[in-house]
């Protein structure tokens, strides 16, 4: 997906364009970003059904709450991982009642010593990274997962893909980088 | 050596030590090891490197199932653009900001709809079809469905009898909605429209046709009402002219 729809500044302006509440926006941030939310929350819940609920609860309390978000200092896929987060939380509240509910009716558990289930932080930063990754246009992609993967260094990979050493490594250099950011930006939830 | 400014080495060899590559000359990783900007910068490459290795070769990313967009777009009673932004078909764009221009010059906005209406009845329909949230939305929306932010009182202008007043009213999703409503029916020529103005009439916003003595007009997102706070209805007669006709009818200015 290296196409202009991708690049990283128009995320700004789609942010803006979700706060001022352009219908098209929602549309477009869930075909940008619904993988994202979805995989994150299957990663954490395990379970197909509620990864769909909390996917869909999540953009709809985005669209909803478009109000509350500042286009000048949050990126739109942060703030609905933010979301994401507090949805898997509460997914993951219900489940906990549920079991208490159905299984231990004459004990009655200190509510201090349950255990409190929280998003993984770690499942968000790897689906973070690896879409990140997957949003790399060629050879940019092929270059990286040959050098994660395969554990080929640079000039191993220069050879396989017939390119200049010089290029492989401006190409390893700026694709981390844009990884990084996107781990810090994107995956930074509060 | 490897340097790069002077004084440390070159972004490409910490990237390529970050992966693990046995680069860089004795004299680089030394400097690395001693160098709080360089020794960072590697370990914050290399913190990416290791969670793209722990997600895998095939790390999975799983697209949700079809029908959960739908779900989305039902609830939230989405229109065609969000249907054709989400299959990729057009790209979403910030609101235009309200022309400065001078002159009696239109700025065709929002379609007129009447969305209170319809929002109503969506959310109905929602808290029916999927329970929990959509249920919620309408518990609030009934206990408050929307806030009046400003109002104004319409005088009618010389030669014209009936006055009237306009509210802005602020709904739960943050959607605004101008409420006009007219003390009786001028005797116009042709139709009634209403706009917002400047408070110097040197630029205008055409909100919509109104039908009979009372309508409700969606305020475009990102419009200004400081910018435009008079409300103004004119009198149209139907000559295919998209301008204000300058036979305003009522007007009055927004309090908030």
């Amino acid at each position: 997906m290296s196409t202009s729809a991708t690049v990283p500044d128009d995320v700004e302006a789609l942010g803006r364009a979700f706060a001022s509440g352009d219908e098209a926006a929602v549309g477009e941030a869930y075909r940008r970003w619904s993988t994202l939310v979805h995989t994150v929350a299957l990663r954490s819940l395990g379970n197909a059904s509620e990864a769909e609920d909390v996917t869909q609860q999540v953009f709809v309390e985005a669209w909803r709450g478009r109000a509350r978000f500042d286009a000048d200092r949050a990126r739109l896929p942060a703030w609905l991982l933010g979301i994401t987060k507090h949805a898997v939380a509460d997914a993951h509240e219900r489940r906990t009642r549920d079991r208490r509910l159905r299984e231990q009716p004459q004990v009655v558990p200190d509510p201090d010593r349950v255990p409190v289930v929280t998003l993984d932080e770690r499942v968000v930063e790897r689906v973070v990274v690896a879409d990140a990754l997957d949003d790399l246009g060629d050879p940019q992609r092929t270059i990286l997962r040959l050098a994660f993967y395969d554990d080929l260094t640079h000039d191993q990979i220069a050879a396989r893909m017939g390119l200049p050493l010089g290029t492989v490594k401006s190409h390893v250099r700026r694709s981390l980088a844009r990884l990084r950011t996107r781990w810090e930006v994107d995956g930074a939830v509060r | 050596m490897v340097l790069s400014d002077d004084l440390h080495v070159d972004d490409e060899t910490l990237a390529l030590l970050a992966l693990g590559e046995p680069v860089g000359e004795a004299a680089d990783l030394d400097h690395v090891a001693a160098c709080p900007r360089c020794s960072q910068e590697v370990a914050a490459l290399r913190g990416v490197v290791d969670l793209a290795r722990e997600s895998g070769p095939e790390p999975h990313l799983v697209a949700p199932a079809p029908q959960v967009w739908d779900r989305v777009a039902a609830e939230l009673d989405l229109g065609e653009r969000a249907h054709a932004a989400a299959r990729g078909e057009l790209t979403a764009r910030p609101a235009d900001p309200a022309p400065g221009s001078s002159g009696a010059t239109v700025t065709p906005l929002a379609p007129r709809r009447r969305l209170r209406g319809a929002w109503l009845a969506a959310a109905a329909a929602a808290g029916l079809v999927v329970g929990g949230a959509g249920a919620t939305a309408w518990s609030q929306l009934r206990a408050d469905p929307s806030t009046v932010v400003a109002s104004a009182v319409l005088e009618p202008l010389p030669g014209w009898t009936p006055g009237g007043t306009a509210e802005v009213r602020t709904a739960r999703d943050g959607s605004r909605t101008l409420v006009v409503d007219l003390d009786d029916a001028p005797a116009g020529e042709g139709f009634l429209e209403v706009w917002l103005l400047k408070p110097d009439v040197s630029g205008l916003v055409s909100l919509g046709t109104l039908d009979g003595t009372s309508g409700e007009f969606a305020l475009p997102p990102g419009l200004d009402l400081a910018e435009f706070p008079v409300v103004d209805v004119s009198d149209e007669p139907l000559d295919g002219e998209p301008a204000h006709s300058g036979v305003s009818v009522a007007r009055g200015a927004l309090e908030v």
